[in-house]
């Protein structure tokens, strides 16, 4: 691990941080708002996009401004870039029947 | 910082600016009510296009006429028009400001009202010149906050320093308005436990509700491709990005457009129409619109948070702009009061910054002009709107 990248965790209550900049795969995330903890980035993550902080069980709610803002599809690992491909909104899936 | 001085009003809190409206009651009168104005910048020309009277647009401009901000009233009107101007005169005057109508038919034409009104105005002014100055706290202030021109910067960088804003001025004692609760939808739930009492919650919880019917009707629902492009994976993360500028204070309780909150604290405005038998009127149809929507609920004040970058200001009441892409401030910083890009590039925290837009909106209601007051932007838009007001605010 040579370079880092930082990201920015906006609650404390979060399990991902925001990108801070265009974030190459492999390297050291240092995580604003979280004294200093450096996390693996496991995927490419571009500016603004989501990165986990902790690992995430499939069905388990992704946290950001300290509430659930999606659900993990798959279980995601710390590091991962997270959106659309494996965490969903609770409100579209309401939506379409999908959960209660 | 210089002490708090507001101007007195006959009724309810102090002014932070002390300024004549000139209120044109149709567009066939706007071009004279420009004119009267142009004598001074502290003349603002506000005012409705429609012809057919609007009960709404009519509370509206009273309103608006009735703002701590401004001091005294000119009425300008065709003569033609559905908006009564005697009947809004009267409601004005009970507040103990000067009112004067223009009437542009019995006057005589273009040149005599303008000369007429112009009159008026020169001898409003000089009696503004005599209203008494009183000590004001943070807890006479009412401000509101805004966002537009937003990009991915918005709900990492400045709305959150807003939020932050916010709690510090209501654990002050301010009154604090957020608008916009068609970007509360899918949040229905995270909104109203936000509610101060279970009343605030179920009312928090309907108006949400409203609103995401309405997104559907209108079909303003939905979150955009370019939003998934900045990052966005769901409409409760976008929605959650603007509702961050509340900061985390408990919700009192909603208002409607031209409502006073009740109290001091945290209140949601539902500017959302309400169902009436003859549908019309978008929820915000653009930035000023929900702007002057927070003003006509006595903001003396709007917080407003840009990432793409903004240049509007306001009639009535300052706009202080805060710039979240440090790129839009590098390229804008004319138009911006704080930078809020900096949480960005890593120079500050958003506690710092929340700090600063903090300081920056005490030194607004001591006076100092916002970007967008000293290049002279005093946008307005009333449109056409049903809306019932709230029975307990």
């Amino acid at each position: 691990m040579q370079q880092k990248a930082r990201a920015l965790r906006i609650n404390l209550r979060d399990n991902v941080a925001i990108a801070l900049e265009d974030i190459p795969a492999g390297v050291g995330v240092l995580i604003e708002g979280l004294d200093g903890k450096v996390v693996i980035a496991l995927h490419s993550i571009p500016f603004a996009h989501k990165i986990a902080l902790s690992s995430v069980k499939r069905g388990e709610p992704i946290l950001k401004y300290g509430v659930p803002i999606a659900f993990a599809l798959a279980d995601i690992p710390i590091g991962a870039w997270i959106h659309e491909h494996n965490a969903k909104s609770y409100y579209e899936a309401r939506r379409a029947g999908e959960i209660p | 910082m210089s002490p708090l001085r507001g101007y007195q009003r006959h009724e309810g809190p102090p002014g932070i600016r002390n300024l004549v409206a000139c209120i044109h009651t149709v567009e066939c009168s706007s071009f004279v009510a420009e004119e009267i104005a142009a004598a001074s910048p502290r003349v603002h020309t506000l005012g409705f296009p429609g012809c057919y009277s609007n009960t709404y647009a009519s509370r509206m401009m009273i309103a608006l006429a009735c703002h701590p901000n401004v001091g005294a009233v000119l009425l300008v009107s065709l003569g033609c028009e559905g908006t009564d101007a005697g009947t809004m005169a009267e409601t004005i005057r009970k507040t103990g400001r000067p009112v004067e109508i223009v009437r542009i038919q019995e006057e005589g034409g273009t040149e005599r009202a303008i000369r007429r009104g112009k009159k008026i105005v020169a001898d409003m002014l000089a009696g503004l010149e005599k209203t008494p100055r009183l000590e004001m706290s943070i807890s006479d202030l009412t401000i509101g906050t805004e966002c537009g021109g937003s990009d991915a910067t918005s709900g990492i960088a400045a709305n959150p320093a807003v939020g932050h804003a916010f709690d510090m001025l209501v654990d002050a004692g301010a009154t604090a308005i957020i608008e916009e609760t068609l970007e509360m939808v899918g949040c229905a739930e995270i909104v109203a436990s936000r509610g101060a009492s279970t009343q605030a919650a179920e009312q928090l919880r309907e108006t949400v509700r409203k609103a995401e019917e309405f997104s559907l009707k209108a079909d303003q629902f939905s979150i955009a491709a370019g939003n998934h492009h900045g990052g966005l994976t769901t409409i409760e993360e976008k929605s959650m990005g603007a509702f961050a500028k509340c900061g985390s204070a408990p919700i009192r309780g909603i208002i409607k457009v031209a409502q006073k909150p009740p109290g001091h604290g945290l209140y949601v405005l539902d500017s959302v129409p309400d169902p009436s038998s003859f549908l019309f009127g978008y929820s915000n149809p653009n930035d000023s619109e929900g702007i002057l929507d927070l003003i006509s609920c006595g903001a003396h004040m709007v917080l407003f948070t840009t990432g793409r970058g903004s240049v509007i200001g306001s009639v009535i009441s300052p706009v202080l702009k805060i710039c979240g892409n440090p790129r839009t401030y590098a390229r804008m910083s004319g138009d911006m009061d704080v930078n809020a890009g900096r949480i960005v590039t890593g120079e500050a925290s958003v506690v710092e910054i929340g700090e600063q837009i903090f300081n920056a909106a005490l030194e607004v209601a001591a006076g100092k002009q916002t970007r967008s007051e000293a290049l002279g932007h005093r946008e307005y838009c009333i449109p056409y709107k049903h809306q019932d007001l709230c029975v307990n605010a």
